[in-house]
């Protein structure tokens, strides 16, 4: 398990489309648009724009890592290849959804970097480790779904495919974009749990705990999303 | 039957309306190599499949070194080179080996798994970089780097030219002299007759014949005798001793033979004047046939 998560982190780590999309990009717009002085409900703009990006990278992060290579590695006979050595298939599954999470972190520490040196946010030291815990956890959902992209869709269809989603997802939670959504859409935007974890950021940095809700929304996420690979898992290696 | 690392009993397996097994039986002793011979549907890697548990038998049992398939796999005593198993992208072939050596627990080093393989000096580079031959000595890394009691080679070297394939097999005999058990599947009569102690024929799911590479040859009606004649005389040519089969375009001789020593030997001693002279194998093509059908009568 060791030896297949230093596997794959220095197989990402060489990724460098995936290192810009997920590093350079949000800390690109953090420094474009994220630094404006001023404070909204008395929290900082610049620091509730370090949430958002943070949400962008943790969650596209968790998406790419845990599901991008994954339609490749299928189709290329590696999956197969892996089958027949010692890893199982649980310590196989639980090292991409660990990777996922993991591969969180470049990109939420130059967004906080950015935001600490550019932004001048202001945070006690607790609560920006909260709100990174929180980003953590909450792209568990997300490492999942986008697994199970890998596991469904082929190819190049699958890179495509987790890039639309992250962005639907980004848009819908209000990561991308400022304001309210057109009619029905804010309605449904309260279920999408890129929207929970950029809310329960808010409210981290905030002070206050995520509401149940929020936590709910994510918690459902990670179970649908979870039970899908599953039984998507089980469906393909059946004998 | 504790000597047996494969016991491979009455195992059938259909997929759709394809019986890719029908009750086939054979084993594998400990430090044995045999060869799975038989064209492509005939049930090779549907067998080579079973064996390391990717699919379930419908019915039979399959034990392996003691074991289920699956449980062999999983406590790393297997190696296995599949036909349809690859290579990822964004990795060195270091990077590949290393990964292996650690999935199996450390039983072999990486250097010592590239040295092995022959890959020591393509170790830095990607397998999308790597020639047909090159990519299959990774693959072959990467089965041996638990150094398995049991290694699958599934058709190794289908794709791979003859030097490749030479070289190949050079590899897989110096990873297989600690007394590994090898199963390899192949539809090369050649490559059966001479890396295999033992050779199980399947066709169509049916294991129509289990013997020694040269009894096969036997009994796939030898080996073909060829050579030029001044004046073939086909009724001589035929009484000859161990010839089945006598076909003459000209001065070209084609004779097929159970017993090409003899053959030959005559040839040169009761007819004479014999130039060219070339004995090959059988084809698969007419071994298959013969053994079909021979089952088929018994």
């Amino acid at each position: 398990m060791m030896s297949f998560m230093r596997f794959e982190i220095a197989r990402t780590a060489r990724n460098v489309k995936y290192l810009i999309f997920l590093i350079a990009v949000p800390v690109g717009f953090y420094l474009l648009w994220g630094r404006q002085s001023g404070e909204q409900d008395g929290v900082q703009i610049s620091a509730l724009a370090l949430v958002a990006m943070a949400v962008y990278a943790a969650t596209g992060g968790a998406l790419m890592a845990a599901g991008g290579g994954v339609a490749d590695d299928r189709a290329q006979g590696w999956i197969r290849q892996l089958k027949v050595t010692p890893l199982s298939d649980a310590r196989w599954l639980a090292g991409r959804i660990v990777l996922g999470v993991l591969m969180v972190l470049p990109g939420v520490a130059g967004v906080s970097l950015a935001g600490l040196l550019a932004g001048h946010v202001h945070l006690p030291a607790g609560r920006w480790a909260a709100l990174i815990g929180l980003l953590l956890v909450g792209s568990l959902p997300f490492g999942l779904l986008g697994l199970f992209l890998g596991l469904i869709l082929r190819g190049k269809t699958a890179q495509l495919g987790i890039v639309v989603v992250f962005f639907a997802l980004a848009v819908l939670g209000g990561v991308i974009g400022a304001g309210a959504l057109p009619g029905i859409w804010e309605k449904v935007r309260q279920l999408t749990p890129s929207y929970g974890l950029v809310q329960g950021g808010n409210a981290v940095i905030a002070g206050h705990a995520p509401t149940v809700t929020q936590a709910g929304v994510l918690a459902v996420w990670t179970v649908v999303a979870g039970v899908a690979v599953i039984l998507r898992w089980r469906q393909s290696s059946g004998a | 039957m504790e000597n047996s690392t494969v016991l491979f009993r009455e195992v059938s397996r259909r997929f759709g309306t394809t019986q890719a097994l029908d009750r086939a039986s054979f084993s594998v002793g400990r430090g044995e190599t045999v060869a799975l011979l038989g064209h492509n549907g005939a049930g090779k890697s549907t067998a080579v499949d079973l064996m390391l548990g990717l699919r379930r038998p419908d019915d039979g049992d399959i034990t392996i070194l003691g074991t289920s398939p699956s449980r062999a796999v999983a406590g790393g005593r297997v190696g296995a080179l599949l036909q349809t198993g690859g290579l990822p992208d964004g990795a060195t072939i270091r990077d590949i080996v290393r990964l292996a050596c650690g999935l199996y627990g450390g039983k072999r080093r990486v250097g010592e798994v590239l040295e092995l393989a022959g890959l020591t000096e393509l170790a830095g580079r990607q397998a999308t970089e790597l020639s047909g031959g090159q990519a299959q000595r990774v693959r072959f890394a990467i089965a041996v780097s638990g150094r398995p009691d049991l290694l699958f080679l599934d058709e190794p070297t289908v794709a791979l030219d003859v030097e490749a394939r030479r070289e190949f097999w050079a590899v897989v005999r110096g990873a297989a002299e600690d007394g590994a058990s090898v199963v390899f599947a192949t539809h090369y009569l050649e490559e059966a007759d001479q890396f295999a102690d033992r050779v199980v024929v399947l066709s169509h799911g049916r294991v129509v014949a289990d013997a020694t590479p040269s009894a096969i040859k036997a009994m796939a009606g030898g080996r073909a005798v060829r050579c030029v004649l001044a004046a073939p005389d086909p009724q001589r040519l035929l009484a000859l001793p161990g010839v089945v089969d006598v076909t003459i375009h000209g001065n070209d001789v084609l004779l097929r033979t159970d017993d090409a020593d003899r053959t030959v030997e005559m040839l040169y001693t009761s007819i004479g004047g014999v130039r060219d002279l070339e004995v090959t194998g059988a084809g698969l093509e007419e071994a298959l046939i013969s053994l079909s059908s021979r089952k088929d009568q018994s």
